[in-house]
This record gives structure tokens, C-alpha cells and sequence, in this order.
């Protein structure tokens, strides 16, 4: 039946809903419920596939935490996600096992890192390949081969992101200095300019506002030991690279990350003791990076060694993770810190072993097959 | 007659006429909220009563309150949760109708996502009947579907 509107006498009967308020009431609901609602008719089917419903409801969308856990028993890796944990709760996060794509078992490569954009994680597998997956809807693809896979060897970093000129997605895989580009949806690589540095600190770039960005660190040629450092950014659209400039900071172990939308990074003190967290207010612009906190954690337990924030809150409250050093073994632990009152408040959550960072993402309807 | 001397929006108050034709006072700045009622007052000047063929005087009460917090910016999760309690599904639906006719659009999102939480953990079945659609699968395609999808339907496993 179709919408109607109303009659005068219309509190009486039973107001239906046109298609498109429909359409925005979904737009609220997570994807599991979603992917269920398929079922409830051909136009709701529709609907929920369609690729600019998924972009609608992609702007509502809830922000997950995925990490990576050693099982000891197995000595594999599994991959587990759950809700951002919220400020107020003190319950035990629930954490969802991640079903990883059966065809890639046993391939799964988390030291070199995971990035992700609109919901869907990118990453290499153990033999080199290229992997798409949003594992909010199940779905993954496997890229094609690098071009230059035999000469260059497996991509020492890479990155993916969002091309809003082209409006897709683009994987950049950098292989020594040569650098190649993958478009979602077709299957090849495209060469582009080489990058302009080498010695990345991380292997995972980092997407923000239309720009894939690395971290690089290298040695002064005075050789006095000082280390300079400068972010290589790669415009996707125009696919050419420009070098951001960063703080004069003292610390040592510094890593890339974004909040917000900006780029910030993260400078820790030799022994992690504290880190001082800055953000680029407006990207490309030197003179906008400020400093938002300095985190210092001086409270019972540790060694901590202080990781990155992974998210910020309303309030500038942060969601950092960092590591318990224990003998022959790493232990992710989460925590909130409250710049007011300085105080870094250790989540209520199980002690697990794991590789690399968590990586925050949103839970998306968008398919690397399109 | 004479130009009257433009009051500040904050202190004028605007007639409104339902469609069964009862009628409800709101503060100008209320009513600038309300993107349609702002469009008629435009229209046809603040000084007559304007007429909202597709809001009834059921409704039309609540939506004023609303506004009412939220030009003193009031408008807290308290406030929210206070305002949807005793609202029955039909009754969040008609408002959200005559949300979406009045074009205002913080009580649109609102409503939207109160509707949304109150369909999750349901079953599809729930769902067709709530929004009164037709099953438009034949019990093949449907089970198909179903198939597909199984891992949605199970609940969420806890960690062990």
C-alpha cells in the first residue's frame, strides 16, 4: 500500500511511512540489523545494497575498536572488535570475534599493520597480497599482484583512502621508491611519481582529509645523532606528494595517528612515562599544529609503556592504549585520560597479548567489490 | 495601517491553526525552527493564523514543547527520554510525520533515531508489520536470503 497522507480523521488509522522516511529511519540502525531487513521486502533490499544508502548511513555511523589477539593455545591470531567504550560505562567491553575471510586463514600478517577509511581495513597477507575487507557486511576482495612483485619484493608501505574527486577508493602500495595505485573496481595497478623518502616509521599510512600520510625519521648528516623528521603526504586525487613539517619536540618515539579528522602526533619520553599528543588544526599548515595534552601516566602497576590515543571524546577525554611489559610478552591494556584532572583511569578489560595497535574503524555497509 | 514598530522575534508569539482546526500559540522563534511555518509566516505575515492542513491538534501540542526547550536550549537526554516515554509506536510515527511536514529538523533526526532504537534486537517480522509492508518474496527467495545472511541473525558472541 502506498503512502498516504492524512485524512482529517487520521489519528484514528494507522500512519504509514513513505519509502523515503523509511530511508532515513535505517539510516540509524547498525549494519548487522540492516543486513537482516534485506529480507523484509524487494525495495528494502534494494535500499540496504544501494551504494549511496551506504554513504547516507556511513555519516551516522558508529566508530569500532579491532584488535588483534594471540591465542596461546593456538598460537594464532584473532581478530576481535567492539564498541568504542563509552565514558560512562564500567562494565566489561564486549568484544565480537571478527570472522576472518576463510580463503585468507593462516595469511593474516598483523605486524605490518592495518589501515582503514569508511569501514573498510586494508592490509597485506603473508604471501604479499593486497587485502580489502569490511567486516561489518563480510565481505573482502583480493587485489592483483604488484607489478613489480618480482624485482621490488612485498610493498614496505602502503595506504587507503578515499578519493572524493573520483569518488572511490584507492590503495597506494610503495615498493622501494616506486610507488603503484590501485582504483577499487578495477584490476590492475597504476604507476605514479616515486616517493620522495625512504625510512617510514610506520608501515601503515595514515588517511586524512583526501591525503595518505607517513611519518619518515632520518639522521642529520652531521651525524650528531639528532633525527629529523617530516611527514611525506600523497594527495589521492592529485596523486602528488608534498612534505608537512612538524613540531620541534624532544622526545624520542614518535607516531602518526589522526583524531578528529586532523592529523596528530604522538611523542613519547624514553621509557614511556609520557607522551605529548599534537594535533594539525588545518592540515598542511605549519603553524597550526598545537599541542592538545601531555599524558603522563604516574599511577600503581606498569611498566606502561604509553601507546597512542585512539580516540577523542566529546570532552577531550582520550581513549589511549598502551602496553604492560611482561616478561616475553606484550599486554594491550585501554585507558581514559582526563586532561582536567590528569588522570589516566585503566579500563575494567582482559589482559590479552597482541601485535600491533588497536586500530579504531566505523562499522560500514560499503563493499570493496563494487 | 501604519508600519508597526518590529518587535524583537523573541517576544512576538504566531497563531497556528490545525488541520482539525484548533489553534496553538508559539513563539516566533519557535516557529523559525520549523522551516515550513517559516515559509507560510513569510508567505502570508505574522500576523494572521497560519493554517498546518497536516498537523492535528494531537500532535501539535508536543511539538511545540519541544521547541519551547529549545530555544532556551534545555534540551538535555533527560529532557529527550522524558519526551518519548509514553509516546506507542503509532504515536512516534504521526509525529515524526508531522516533523517531516513541518520541516523541523532537530525533532526529524530525533524521532528518526527513536524509531531506530526502537527496532533494534527485533525480528524482521516485527518490522514489516511496524512499518505495514508487504513480504514481496516468494518463501524460496526468502529462505535464500536467509541463508546468506545467517551470521547476521545470531546474536553477538561473547568473548570467551
Amino acid at each position: 500500500m502506498e503512502a498516504i497522507s492524512e485524512t482529517l480523521t487520521s489519528p484514528s488509522s494507522l500512519p504509514t511511512l513513505p519509502f523515503d522516511l523509511i530511508s532515513e529511519i535505517l539510516c540509524n540502525l547498525p549494519v548487522k540489523l540492516l543486513l537482516q531487513l534485506q529480507c523484509v521486502c524487494k525495495s528494502w533490499k534494494s535500499l540496504i545494497s544501494d551504494h549511496n544508502f551506504a554513504k547516507k548511513h556511513l555519516r551516522k555511523s558508529t566508530p569500532r575498536l579491532m584488535v588483534s589477539i594471540i591465542n596461546n593455545r593456538h598460537k594464532n591470531v584473532s581478530l576481535f572488535d567492539s564498541p568504542i567504550p563509552s565514558l560512562f560505562s564500567t562494565l566489561k567491553i564486549q568484544r565480537t570475534k571478527l570472522r576472518f575471510p576463510n580463503s585468507l586463514k593462516n595469511k593474516y600478517c598483523s605486524p605490518s599493520g592495518v589501515c582503514s577509511c569508511d569501514g573498510i581495513l586494508c592490509f597485506v597477507a603473508d604471501n604479499g597480497s593486497f587485502v580489502l575487507w569490511n567486516p561489518s557486511i563480510r565481505k573482502f576482495k583480493i587485489l592483483p599482484p604488484l607489478n613489480n612483485a618480482p624485482n621490488g619484493g612485498p610493498a614496505s608501505y602502503f595506504g587507503f583512502g578515499y578519493d572524493h574527486l573520483t569518488n572511490n577508493y584507492k590503495v597506494v602500495a610503495v615498493s622501494l621508491k616506486e610507488v603503484s595505485v590501485y582504483i577499487l573496481g578495477t584490476d590492475f595497478w597504476r604507476t605514479i611519481q616515486d616517493f620522495p623518502h625512504s625510512s617510514c616509521s610506520e608501515s601503515s599510512g595514515v588517511f586524512v582529509s583526501g591525503t595518505i600520510n607517513w611519518l619518515t625519521e632520518y639522521y642529520d648528516h652531521d651525524g650528531a645523532s639528532s633525527i629529523s623528521r617530516v611527514i611525506v603526504s600523497l594527495d589521492l586525487a592529485k596523486e602528488t606528494y608534498q612534505k608537512l613539517s612538524l613540531p620541534d619536540l624532544n622526545n624520542s618515539l614518535w607516531t602518526l595517528g589522526v583524531l578528529k579528522d586532523c592529523l596528530c602526533i604522538c611523542a613519547r619520553s624514553w621509557g614511556g612515562k609520557f607522551l605529548e599528543v599534537w594535533v594539525m588544526n588545518e592540515f598542511g599548515n605549519k603553524e597550526s599544529w598545537a599541542k592538545l595534552h601531555t599524558v603522563s601516566y604516574t599511577g600503581d602497576g606498569g611498566p606502561y609503556v604509553i601507546g597512542k590515543p585512539l580516540y577523542i571524546y566529546e570532552d577531550n577525554k582520550l581513549l589511549m592504549d598502551f602496553r604492560d611489559l611482561e616478561i616475553g610478552m606484550v599486554k594491550l591494556k585501554l585507558g581514559f585520560y582526563d586532561y582536567k584532572k590528569d588522570t589516566l583511569k585503566i579500563l575494567n578489560h582482559q589482559n590479552f597479548e597482541c601485535y600491533m595497535d588497536p586500530e579504531v574503524y566505523v562499522e560500514s555497509l560499503i563493499s570493496p567489490c563494487f | 495601517m501604519a508600519q508597526e514598530a518590529s518587535s524583537s522575534t523573541s517576544s512576538k508569539t504566531i497563531s497556528l491553526k490545525t488541520g482539525d482546526g484548533e489553534i496553538f500559540e508559539i513563539e516566533a522563534s519557535a516557529a523559525k525552527q520549523m522551516k515550513t511555518v517559516q515559509r507560510l509566516i513569510d508567505d502570508l505575515g505574522d500576523d494572521i493564523t497560519i493554517p498546518l492542513h497536516n498537523v492535528f491538534s494531537k500532535e501539535l501540542p508536543k511539538i511545540i514543547e519541544y521547541y519551547k526547550k529549545d530555544i532556551t536550549g534545555e534540551i538535555t537526554k533527560d529532557f529527550e527520554a522524558e519526551f518519548v516515554k509514553d509516546l506507542n509506536d503509532d504515536e512516534v510515527k504521526v509525529l515524526f510525520l508531522a516533523a517531516n511536514y513541518l520541516d523541523a529538523n532537530k525533532l526529524f533526526e530525533f524521532l528518526s533515531q527513536n524509531i531506530a532504537d526502537r527496532l533494534e534486537s527485533k525480528s524482521v517480522e516485527y518490522v514489516r508489520k511496524y512499518f505495514g509492508v508487504e513480504n514481496d518474496f516468494t518463501p524460496e527467495e526468502e529462505s535464500k536470503l536467509r541463508e546468506e545472511r545467517a551470521w547476521s541473525f545470531r546474536g553477538i558472541k561473547e568473548d570467551e
